[in-house]
């Protein structure tokens, strides 16, 4: 038998086009050793595998189980070497070097082993590498070339896997077991890497296979990662999209587009065709990970529904029609003028994208300001971390998280609060989970029974099930256990934080009314249990608190981030590795644009219009003046324009009529304005209101930047030309221009300079900088010139923490005999926000439709049964879904999803909203609920809304 | 804007701020801050027509305010 691939006889140290692997993971020990490796000295960290400091010399040792994502396994037998003093030939992926460590790697006893483990390998290994989809990047084929080998003695007539089928049920991969070596990198990776545990190996000896558990990968627990195909050194896990077109050839690397964890990709294109996206391993967010979204879910970018031409009408009832450029950007700077003229320069204003780059973002709020001669810009953070800025803001100084990602891996105690990282923060929830494995302890308080409560090797030590809208009653209740049972670290508060407002919380937090036993009552979770959990986060020596939007998204959204900061400080939780307040930002840019001044009362680094310093620096930079005064939030736009004195709106990259609530009033309030511009992907619920389609670009298309949860700003570089020809801060510069405001930028980069002139936060930041560093956490400036992954280390930004109370006032949102169940709603893995992205990929496999999670004894009580339409009806309107009886809510409580617009969640989605910012009450709406099929069809869906709209 | 929902949100900012002496001020520093001039402007004519609709508390924030704005 001969082998069809041409060896190479070198080792090749990268695979394919992608990064340098290094078998083992890097060690993090600071005392060095001396180790000679092929005869020459190398000085490497102790803990370092032989493997490794063989590779980082530039001598690779051959390997097929090993990767530099896992812990080494030893199995294959490749990596052998020779070690003076030590017998046989042991594996160097398993073994540490050590002081005056003499290892030989090319010797003609190892060479001979090698190739002999390699001839059994290929003897059970189908012979087509001309036109396997791997072939180039295959690691079999290289460490072939590498061991010489020329046949295989053993023929291919015995036993063998060469018929084993090949299962193609995953729409992104498939799983080709006739080519699988049983390396077992897969199952590892899904262990250690992504932390779903869904592979295993299944038999023994001849018969050992790697399995999803289920009847096959899709109906299996995997996630879809992607984690097993990145580490899969053959054809067996492989990227559909590689099969189908081929060996990538070039990469560029950029930044995800979804959530706020802010993963680098590698964006590997064959010709200018993107093939794969690969998770960039010197990714500072992700490190090599991903999830099923930026993995996979990037071919909306690509979508036949894309628009690419500039489209008008008059009226919102005429079609559409194509316009040029010229025509669209003339008629929106002049209709915006228009009414300007007609009803007052505050008739107009703009929303800006937490999917856009914070070059994008910027131009937009100055567009606003400068060019409009207002500040009613505003952001779709008003809908969802709004109080996060509030909240902190007043605390500690600043709107942002506290702690760079890695540092939840030095947390003893982790407390998720109205989060579900599992779903919506993926790839930092794989990290969570990791150090949870390892013996963190975990608190979940949480109305739902979220993944992180109990799944493969995680069980949460407490999961405080409370009512939706109590969590500050519950926070109240922990600190009060805290401060009442000598739990404050009165050292930290006494040197760090302001000692007026603390006296003051403290004779507050300690009031019966808060503590557990009267918390008990009004949030359900048992008092014994708070006190638990309370002792176990003061007591913990480093603990961090991670939430999301079911903090926010209550009318008392900003009182709770309050009552978490406060938490921190009481129990010196702040300013180190391990321990901080961290918001999980729900799009991938989030934190940019509320650091670029989207905010009506703020520019950019979060400082206020009224500062008359700060204001003056930008209308000398700008040449214009500014006004002192805030603006318009998004629900005083919706307002005004319902009263008529708001006429005319500029929407970038937002689709209001899905995402905000209330969907009723939204679309009244747009119908109700002379001029909608709609700057988008799609046509999407917005844009049936509005009169011009501006067409933007996708994550791939773009130049600038993101900056994630952590506060880390990435570099997005285009990998593809922009399909509408234009990038977005060009089409807002010539609107600013079409009004007769001068707003001109070469490129992006340009646009970013201007940022850093202009912020402190970000004085230390370019292009050039980024390209050299990679990515940068704010502030980075003259006094943290290689940036901040932990904030407030020795004081906060305001100079002495400050203390709020924080007194619980229950919604008004109440369940009661006509709506006796509580809505709350969320987001689920494989769908994002509107759905806009990824219902237009392979993603809507896992979730085709939104539906209702219901206890099983409220379905009984109502006649429902699983899989059955039925009507949801809340004093707002009324919408259609499908049950899910499911364990995950207790009784009297039912989640929603809002990614499909058929189903419309916010059409039963209430006005109230945070008292603070008026970021919307979307995690508490009273609902009742029967069959669908029970009585008269719903006269309140979006549908039915639209259809008449 | 209707005047309803200015209402509302001054009462849900008063219930959220603790009573105590820096109430007014933290009322009074939110309005400035987060408001619009015009949606003060609506609350204070609000109030002034209406006075007996509203708590003490927003009767007298807005008669601080309306005094300095004056000043």
């Amino acid at each position: 038998m001969t082998l069809l691939a041409d060896p190479r006889g070198t080792m090749p140290i990268r695979s394919g086009i992608g990064e340098p692997d290094y078998g083992t993971p890097k060690s993090s020990s600071q005392v060095m050793v001396t180790v000679t490796i092929d005869g020459e000295a190398h000085v490497v960290p102790e803990g370092t595998s032989v493997m490794r400091a063989a590779g980082e010399a530039g001598c690779s040792i051959p390997k097929l189980c090993a990767t530099d994502s896992l812990q080494p396994f030893g199995s294959c037998r490749m990596c052998i070497v020779e070690i003076d003093g030590r017998k046989g030939t042991p594996a160097s992926c398993t073994t540490p070097v050590e002081e005056g460590m003499v290892v030989r790697t090319q010797t003609e006893k190892v060479a001979k082993l090698r190739k002999g483990v390699m001839e059994l390998y290929i003897s059970d290994h189908p012979l087509d590498c001309l036109t396997c989809s791997a072939n180039g990047d295959c690691e079999l084929q290289d460490m072939a070339g590498v061991a010489g080998l020329r046949e295989v003695r053993y023929g291919m007539d015995g036993k063998n896997h060469l018929d084993a089928p090949t299962d193609s049920s995953n729409p992104y991969f498939s799983f080709d077991e006739s080519k699988c070596i049983v390396c077992n990198r897969c199952v590892r990776a899904c262990d250690e890497v992504q932390g779903t545990l869904a592979l295993t190996i299944e038999g023994r000896g001849f018969n050992s296979k790697v399995s999803p558990g289920g009847l096959n990968f899709l109906s299996s627990e995997c996630v879809s990662c992607g984690a097993c195909v990145q580490a899969c050194p053959t054809a067996t896990l492989q990227e559909k999209s590689v099969i189908d077109l081929g060996m990538p050839t070039r990469t560029v690397q950029t930044t995800c587009a979804y959530c706020g964890v802010g993963c680098s990709f590698n964006a590997e294109l064959r010709g200018d065709e993107l093939v794969r996206m690969v998770p960039a391993k010197t990714g500072g967010a992700n490190e090599g990970h991903s999830c099923v979204k930026g993995r996979f879910a990037w071919g909306y970018a690509s979508h036949s529904e894309r628009i690419t031409k500039p489209m008008m009408r008059e009226k919102i009832t005429d079609e559409w029609r194509e316009v040029s450029w010229d025509e669209a950007i003339e008629f929106t700077a002049s209709k915006l003028k228009e009414i300007q003229l007609q009803y007052g320069d505050n008739s107009i204003g703009g929303i800006s994208s937490s999917r856009c780059t914070n070059e994008e973002i910027f131009v937009v709020q100055k567009m606003v300001r400068a060019a409009f001669g207002n500040n009613n810009i505003d952001t779709c953070a008003r809908v969802c971390h709004s109080p996060t800025g509030y909240g902190l803001s007043t605390t500690y100084g600043t709107s942002a998280g506290t702690q760079d990602f890695k540092s939840v891996a030095k947390s003893d105690v982790i407390v998720v609060i109205g989060a579900n990282p599992t779903d919506a923060h993926p790839v930092f929830a794989s990290r969570m989970k990791r150090r949870i494995r390892e013996g963190a302890q975990l608190i979940i308080i949480d109305p739902r029974k979220i993944d992180l409560v109990e799944s493969a090797h995680i069980k949460a030590d407490y999961h405080l099930q409370l009512q939706p809208g109590t969590n500050v009653a519950v926070i109240n209740a922990i600190a009060h256990v805290i401060a009442t049972e000598g739990l404050i670290d009165e050292v930290f508060v006494s040197e760090r934080c302001d000692p007026g407002p603390f006296n003051r919380w403290r004779k507050f937090i300690e009031l019966p009314e808060n503590s557990p036993e009267v918390v008990e009552s009004q949030s359900g979770v048992p008092a014994e249990t708070i006190r638990q959990a309370a002792r176990l986060y003061a007591a913990g020596n480093n603990a961090a608190i991670y939430y999301g939007l079911g903090v926010t998204e209550h009318s008392q959204g900003s009182t709770m981030v309050m009552g978490m900061a406060n938490l921190a400080m009481a129990t010196g939780n702040i300013g180190r590795e391990g321990v901080g307040i961290n918001p999980l930002r729900g799009q991938n840019n989030v934190q940019g644009a509320c650091d670029m001044g989207s905010f009506p009362h703020e520019l950019s680094g979060y400082r206020h219009v009224s500062d008359n310093a700060v204001r003056e620096q930008f209308e000398a930079l700008w040449d214009v003046k500014l006004l002192p005064d805030p603006g318009m939030r998004i629900p005083n736009m919706f307002d005004n324009a319902i009263s008529g004195e708001f006429r005319g709106l500029f929407v970038h990259g937002e689709d209001i009529a899905q995402s905000d609530p209330n969907t009723k009033h939204v679309e009244k309030s747009l119908k109700s304005m002379d001029l909608v511009v709609v700057q988008d992907l799609f046509l999407n619920e917005t844009s049936k209101f509005a009169h011009v389609f501006l067409p933007g670009t996708s994550f791939l298309e773009k130049d600038g930047t993101f900056t994630n949860a952590e506060r880390r700003i990435n570099r997005v570089r285009p990998v593809m030309a922009a399909k509408n020809g234009k990038q977005e801060w060009q089409i807002i510069c010539e609107i600013a221009q079409a009004m007769g405001y001068d707003m001109h930028y070469e490129n992006s980069a340009q646009i970013m300079d201007e940022i850093a002139q202009i912020t402190p936060t970000f004085k230390g930041i370019s292009f050039a900088m980024l390209d050299e560093v990679g990515s940068v956490q704010w502030p980075c400036n003259d006094a943290a010139p290689d940036g901040t992954p932990i904030m407030h280390v020795d004081g906060f930004v305001r100079g002495q923490g400050q203390f709020m109370e924080t007194p619980f006032v229950p919604t008004e949102e109440r369940s009661n005999r006509k709506f006796p169940l509580l809505l709350t709603t969320g987001r689920i893995l494989t769908q994002y926000n509107v759905g806009a992205q990824t219902r237009r990929t392979a993603n809507v496999t896992w979730h085709p439709e939104d539906v209702l999670e219901i206890h099983e004894s409220d379905a009984a009580l109502r006649g429902i049964s699983d899989g059955q339409k039925i009507a949801v009806s809340s004093r707002i309107g009324e919408t259609i879904l499908t049950a899910e009886v499911s364990d995950r809510v207790p009784a009297g409580v039912v989640h929603t999803t809002f990614h499909h617009p058929t189903s419309g969640a916010n059409v039963i989605t209430t006005e109230f909203s945070d008292w603070a910012t008026n970021c919307p009450e979307f995690k508490v709406t009273a609902v009742e609920i029967r069959p669908a099929d029970s009585s008269a069809a719903p006269t309140n869906t979006l549908e039915s809304v639209l259809t008449k709209a | 804007m209707d005047i309803k929902i200015l209402t509302h949100m001054v009462e849900q900012i008063e219930k959220n701020i603790p009573a105590h002496e820096e109430q007014y001020l933290r009322i009074s520093e939110h309005l400035i801050k987060f408001w619009t001039p015009q949606m003060r402007t609506d609350l204070f004519q609000e109030v002034k027509e209406n006075r007996q609709n509203y708590s003490e508390v927003v009767g007298q924030v807005v008669d601080d305010m309306r005094a300095k704005a004056k000043a």
